[in-house]
């Protein structure tokens, strides 16, 4: 159902247009006609934005995001810091967050820091480990060992040339020395570890430099150190950095426990506050007066009336009508749905908003939606199964979504159980082996026909239904060629099934003319209310109904794999790889099933049904409130 | 002979389709997630058009049911 809205205007004097403003945030039933807040700017605002912005970097930088966990009684508390004019609690909160700050930085620089040596230094132990022993062979020995990037390609020129130079500078009655040990890492390149003698150092570099290979270091070792002593720098240092990094993190945790409260609820205030001064400041002033338009819903006017004359007596006057017709598609859409049916809000989420004045489809969707996704599933032992999960996903209200589609899922899983039992199916055909049980109605394996007639009829009724509300929206909304457009399609549908009727002669042949004047009828409605598209819609409509086939198709697939997951038994006995095998079948089944089901039948509902009559494009009903929900930071 | 037939038939009245709709479902699911990752309000549109050519694939199956029901 959507509300009925009234419009608004709130008149009052200017020195009391800021306590009127905190008034209608408290009450946060307005939907206030105001420009978008980035559009706005004064110093006031432009302060609070700078330390909003600084807010939300210190909690990231902190790396919070409890938003849920955040209660009211915090931010009751800090709103007490926030009790000062804007410009001087701007101040004294920007004072205490830049201290907070520097402290922050300080701890977060060097755990950065730390962070990213680590990873060299490890990155350069792995390196390390493959030429350790042949470091410390040749360090026994008394060489010098080097290591250098090179290029796989001139390797074996490079390591001719370096042969040469080191014999020129060997004395002749000795043989020259030089070993080497390489490692490709790349593509294109390799790690080459060269051990020479002291006498022979100097013609390393300059060899290497010719072939452009590249010397290699240690990270964060400084000076002239040899690759042994770096090694065991890095040994070192691998050793006391993550002790180190764990105190650091255990410092930013517990500040981040401690702070991170605190400065979500100064973030939230300063965004409340913000949002009030943006009001403030797009409110139209006549002298010594303001103005503020906006909408409510109908049944909340009592509450806003009452509460401006208890708190302002006559310094505002409040004035109030209902829209026009022309004025509806400007009027904000708020749905008001039983609570039964509240959580089934979630489908239109997922849509456009419907346009006020139009139709609510909730109500039919929380019928309708378990009633289709129950008998995909159809299976006892699935709908007992889902009812557990939806059990405890509901118990999450902390999350709103997860807690809805908890609720949806127990509806599925009640009609699952009741389809379970018209079919007999109890994890497949697990309930006729174990205790005999025989459906109620039919077996869906193997009476395939009688189910696919069963949901086609079941489709062709929920598609009726979707153009009745289709001819009523459009009575409603006074969209002439949209009713005639609606009710021409139901006529051709109703006058070929009458026909298809007579054919198999269970109604007399006098209905036969009935039904071809009601076929022409419905024709030239067609043609007036929606030209030659209106007669391809009214094609679109059978396989709409068709459409519902799924409905059995799905639900057949889910009852084989049920029943091939059983049979695991049987070929496999009933030992440890029958019953697993059986196990993972029946989960790959069962997640199957309600992903399935869940997504076919909103797709009955958006297109086939939804698509007769949902008007969607309207704006959705955002009361100007204090907002305490997770979205606080997305907002 | 001829239940191979109809088998095959019935095969090909799922196959085929079945193709067509993992066809149309990998351009529309790459293009909707590419959407959704801008625009998350359009998500409910993105499940619709996703789910809309699978029609073509239970038609398909009704078919093969037909064919396996009025002639195996």
């Amino acid at each position: 159902m959507i509300r009925d809205m009234v419009r608004i205007a709130v008149w009052g004097l200017i020195s009391q247009r800021s306590n009127v403003i905190e008034v209608l945030h408290d009450l946060g039933v307005v939907h206030l006609e105001t420009p978008q807040r980035t559009e706005l700017s004064n110093q006031e605002i432009d302060k609070l934005r700078l330390l909003r912005g600084k807010l939300l970097g210190l909690l990231e930088a902190l790396e919070w995001s409890d938003w849920n966990t955040l209660g009211s009684d915090l931010i009751e508390r800090a709103r007490n810091s926030f009790d000062l004019p804007v410009n001087e609690a701007v101040r004294e909160v920007d004072r205490s967050l830049d201290r907070f700050n520097n402290r922050l930085s300080v701890t977060l620089k060097e755990r950065n820091s730390l962070r990213d040596l680590f990873l060299q230094l490890h990155q350069a132990e792995e390196i390390i480990n493959h030429f350790k022993n042949f470091i410390i062979d040749e360090g026994k020995k008394g060489k010098n060992v080097s290591l250098w990037w090179n290029s796989k390609n001139t390797q074996t020129r490079l390591l001719n040339d370096l042969k040469k130079e080191i014999r020129k500078l060997t004395p002749v009655k000795d043989r020259e020395y030089l070993r080497y040990h390489s490692v490709p890492i790349r593509e294109k390149e390799s790690l080459l570890s060269i051990s020479v003698d002291m006498e022979a150092l100097s013609a390393v570099p300059e060899v290497m430099g010719s072939f452009d290979a590249i010397k290699w270091k240690v990270p964060s070792v400084t000076g002239d150190l040899s690759l042994m002593e770096s090694v065991r720098q890095v040994e070192e240092n691998l050793s006391w950095i993550p002790l180190r990094l764990e105190e650091l993190e255990k410092v930013i945790s517990e500040t981040r426990q401690s702070w991170g409260p605190k400065l979500a609820s100064l973030y939230i205030l300063a965004d409340e506050k913000l949002e009030e001064l943006v009001v403030e400041e797009s409110s139209l002033e006549k002298g010594n007066y303001f103005m503020l338009e906006g909408w409510i819903p109908s049944d909340e006017l009592d509450l806003l009336s009452e509460r401006l004359q208890k708190d302002f007596q006559e310094d505002v006057l409040l004035r109030w009508r209902y829209p026009s017709s022309d004025e509806w598609n400007l009027v904000p859409t708020s749905l008001y749905n039983w609570k039964v049916f509240k959580p089934f809000e979630l489908f239109l989420k997922l849509l456009e908003t419907p346009k006020y004045k139009s139709l609510d489809p909730t109500a039919f969707i929380a019928v309708f939606f378990p009633l289709f996704s129950g008998c995909m599933v159809g299976d006892v032992g699935y709908g007992l199964v889902t009812a557990f999960f939806a059990h405890f996903l509901y118990r999450k209200k902390h999350n709103q979504i997860l807690s809805d589609i908890g609720y949806i899922l127990i509806f599925v899983s009640f009609w699952s159980i009741l389809w379970g039992i018209a079919f007999g199916e109890f994890f497949g055909d697990l309930g006729h082996r174990l205790f005999h049980m025989e459906p109620l109605w039919l077996e869906r394996s193997h009476a395939v026909m009688p189910v696919m007639i069963f949901t086609v009829s079941l489709g062709a009724a929920h598609v009726i239904l979707g153009l009745l509300l289709g001819i009523f929206e459009g009575i409603k909304q006074k969209h002439h060629r949209h009713w005639m457009e609606k009710a021409g399609n139901l006529g051709v549908l109703v006058s070929l099934f009458l026909c298809l009727i007579i054919l198999k002669g269970w109604l007399p042949g006098p209905f036969f003319t009935i039904s071809i004047s009601l076929l022409v009828i419905s024709v030239i409605l067609l043609m007036v209310g929606g030209g030659i598209g209106g007669l391809v819609e009214s094609l679109g409509t059978f396989g709409n109904i068709l459409s519902y086939v799924r409905i059995a198709a799905i639900g057949l697939s889910s009852a084989i794999l049920a029943i091939v997951a059983s049979e695991f038994i049987n070929v496999f006995g009933l030992g440890i790889l029958g019953i697993f095998m059986a196990v993972a079948i029946h989960i790959l089944n069962f997640v199957l099933a309600i992903g399935g089901s869940g997504l076919h039948s909103a797709r009955l509902h958006y297109v086939e049904f939804m698509g007769k009559f949902y008007s969607s494009g309207g704006e959705e009903y955002k009361p100007f409130s204090r907002r305490r929900s997770s979205h606080w930071k997305k907002r | 002979m001829e239940k191979a037939i109809i088998a095959l038939a019935a095969a090909l009245a799922v196959g085929i389709p079945a193709f067509a709709t993992a066809y149309a479902q990998a351009k529309i699911g790459s293009a909707g997630a590419g959407t959704v990752a801008e625009k998350p309000e359009t998500a409910g549109i993105m499940i619709i058009l996703e789910a809309i050519p699978e029609t073509m694939v239970i038609l398909g199956f009704v078919v093969a049911i037909m064919l396996i029901l009025q002639f195996a």
